[in-house]
């Protein structure tokens, strides 16, 4: 995305990609190509939801090392302490950053559901 | 139809016109099709593209990125921050809405009247009714057929009945629905009646011109009359309409006043009294496969609490949406993916009594303001509880309030009924979005107090007119599409006799 580092858009993938993980029987967002998803995003998102997803990366990469439980910034983390972080992340009672990780699978969801084998694998048809 | 894409405008390009219309939705429309049709010269600027239906993508990202104004990612800041969703294209959110019709309730038009006499020549009950039944007429306005409905409304009859509330089809603008269920992200078979389709092909067949992708910057005011409008084209070039009797703003309760502020005509409370239609939606999981994308968008309301304030509806939309209410993150959340065809979403619309404000912000854009009263967050845990019970009387196995601070899953009706009593009162326990907005240029005989007059013209500026639902003096408590085009027309016919 336009102004993003590198290292912030791997961060961000990795967000996305442990939002929604692979599983055994069934293929997440770690599959899926976003190579056109992002300049899609960078050109609509309005300038609030792209500071939010900024926001958001750094936050949920550096926030497990000083979080109790964790010690580690998230991109070192197993993917169990991951599923432990994001969940615990989902159900804070701190507003904002429970609005960061509904917008982190928000994010997640449009990107899966863009994609058309990812659509049907979940029975959507188109 | 007569477009023009502003992407193909790099030169400054200038126009003259009798009646130069801001914005393509419901109001522009149907002030475009009564001027031209009465010999008047249109021209209708439109900040979003022309798009054709065979040519609205499936999914809910790119549909949201193509059809909605910022991917519908605009936040009304306040004591809950919301989502505001509005379309931007040629036809205006009629492109991208339920096609959920209803006429202005007479108790609404009732209280606008008693608390201003001054309206009440405009909102005749006699004519606006005779208005609507033309307006009914001409886009097909009809319950959903049962044919059509598809499980997601069918159940929620069910669940109506089993608990003794008035409940009916949605009456929506469709001609040959098929059920597709893609009413959100625009119908690719056209079946919707939405503006693109209906009133602008009769205006521009009687000679308004559009010009899409090209944002109006604002209005020109020449001793104390509008004479016209500027606007940038998407290819860069400057657009510059004059116009020789009105300039009609129908850009949207938000739009609206930020082009009156924009252009300095800053008379009465414009961008205040913005009100809304705050909703949320609660699920439901059944045994059976429900597929909650398919069947009419949103085919079935409960009625039964419209005087209370509060109106229930299935929903539907892009299973992107839908997974993203879905409970848990990661593996959990993955796995609980399997259950997206088993999901029905219900929402619920309180008639807010909460007060807003739009003002202009950072590099021109929006700053929405808005706050729930305590009365509202009420209205909302009686709608969430009434729905919870509503999805087990129709045979939910699993209800999820999505309400942060209380049970995120319940299997219990009894559970479910406590919510009421027990629900969280902080606002910002609930998934909020507004959809319908209104009041932030009202009309009224107190020029103090409204923005434009009883017959729609501005109370300042002379041959300046708004027409959308920015001008409705509170909310309505019901889809205000039907009531925007019949007030629109009535702010044309206005012009006319001028």
């Amino acid at each position: 995305m336009n102004g993003w580092l590198t290292v912030e858009m791997r961060w961000l993938r990795l967000l996305l990609d442990a939002t929604v993980p692979d599983l055994p029987d069934r293929a997440g967002l770690p599959q899926v190509d976003l190579t056109t998803f992002w300049p899609e995003l960078a050109r609509v998102a309005p300038p609030l939801l792209r500071l939010g997803l900024r926001f958001t990366t750094w936050t949920f990469t550096w926030l497990p090392l000083v979080l109790p439980g964790y010690g580690r910034p998230f991109f070192a983390l197993s993917a169990d302490r991951r599923d432990a972080f994001l969940a615990q992340m989902s159900d804070t009672p701190v507003f904002l950053l429970r609005q960061l990780a509904a917008t982190l699978k928000v994010i997640a969801c449009f990107a899966l559901f863009r994609d058309p084998p990812s659509r049907r694998a979940l029975g959507v048809v188109p | 139809m007569n477009v023009l894409d502003g992407a193909t405008i790099a030169a400054p390009h200038a126009l003259d016109c009798d009646v130069a219309i801001v914005g393509t939705g419901p109001a522009g429309a149907a002030a475009a099709r009564t001027l031209a049709l009465a010999g008047l010269r249109v021209v209708l600027l439109e900040e979003g593209p022309w798009v054709q239906p065979r040519d609205y993508p499936v999914d809910g990202f790119s549909s949201m990125a193509l059809l909605y104004r910022d991917m519908g990612a605009n936040v009304a800041l306040g004591n809950a921050p919301m989502p505001v969703l509005q379309g931007r294209a040629v036809g205006g959110t009629s492109v991208v809405n339920g096609a959920i019709s209803w006429r202005l309730p007479e108790d609404v038009r009732a209280g606008w009247v008693a608390a201003d006499p001054g309206l009440e020549q405009t909102l005749d009950a006699g004519m606006l009714s005779a208005l609507f039944d033309e307006i009914e007429d001409d886009l097909g306005i009809a319950p959903t057929q049962a044919s059509v409905a598809g499980p997601k409304n069918l159940l929620m009859a069910q669940g109506a009945d089993a608990l003794g509330l008035e409940h009916r089809p949605i009456a929506r603008n469709t001609r040959g629905c098929e059920g597709l269920g893609r009413c959100l992200q625009g119908c690719p078979h056209g079946r919707k009646q939405s503006m693109d389709l209906t009133l602008l092909p009769v205006a521009c067949h009687h000679g308004a011109q559009i010009l899409s992708r090209v944002t109006v910057a604002a209005v020109q005011t020449e001793h104390g009359r509008a004479v016209g409008v500027i606007g940038q084209a998407a290819g860069g070039g400057r657009v510059t309409v004059q116009a020789r009797l009105a300039v009609v703003l129908a850009a949207s309760a938000i739009q609206t006043p930020m082009l009156l502020h924009k252009s300095g005509i800053r008379h009465g409370p414009v961008g205040q009294n913005l009100q809304a239609h705050p909703g949320v939606a609660v699920v439901g999981q059944f045994a059976e496969t429900v597929r909650m994308w398919n069947g009419a968008t949103q085919g079935h309301e409960v009625i039964g609490l419209r005087k209370e304030g509060i109106k229930f509806e299935a929903l539907g939309y892009d299973p992107a949406i839908i997974a993203s209410r879905m409970d848990g993150m990661g593996r959990a959340f993955a796995r609980n993916l399997d259950q997206l065809a088993h999901e029905v979403h219900w929402g619920v619309a309180v008639r807010a009594h909460g007060r807003g404000r739009v003002r202009v912000g950072w590099r021109g854009r929006p700053v929405i303001q808005y706050n729930l009263t305590p009365r509202d967050v009420d209205c909302i845990r009686r709608g969430v509880r009434v729905l919870g019970e509503m999805l087990f009387a129709a045979g939910a196995l699993r209800v999820l309030p999505g309400v942060h601070g209380w049970a995120p899953v319940v299997t219990d009706r009894r559970v479910m009924a406590r919510f009421e009593d027990e629900g969280p009162r902080d606002p910002k326990a609930y998934h909020v979005a507004i959809t319908h907005l209104f009041g932030t240029c009202r009309m009224g005989s107190n020029r103090a107090r409204s923005v434009v007059r009883p017959d729609f013209r501005h109370h300042a500026i002379d041959r300046l007119y708004v027409a959308d639902s920015s001008v409705f003096p509170t909310n309505t408590g019901v889809n205000p599409q039907t009531s925007i085009l019949a007030l629109a027309t009535l702010c044309a016919r206005s012009i006319l006799r001028q």
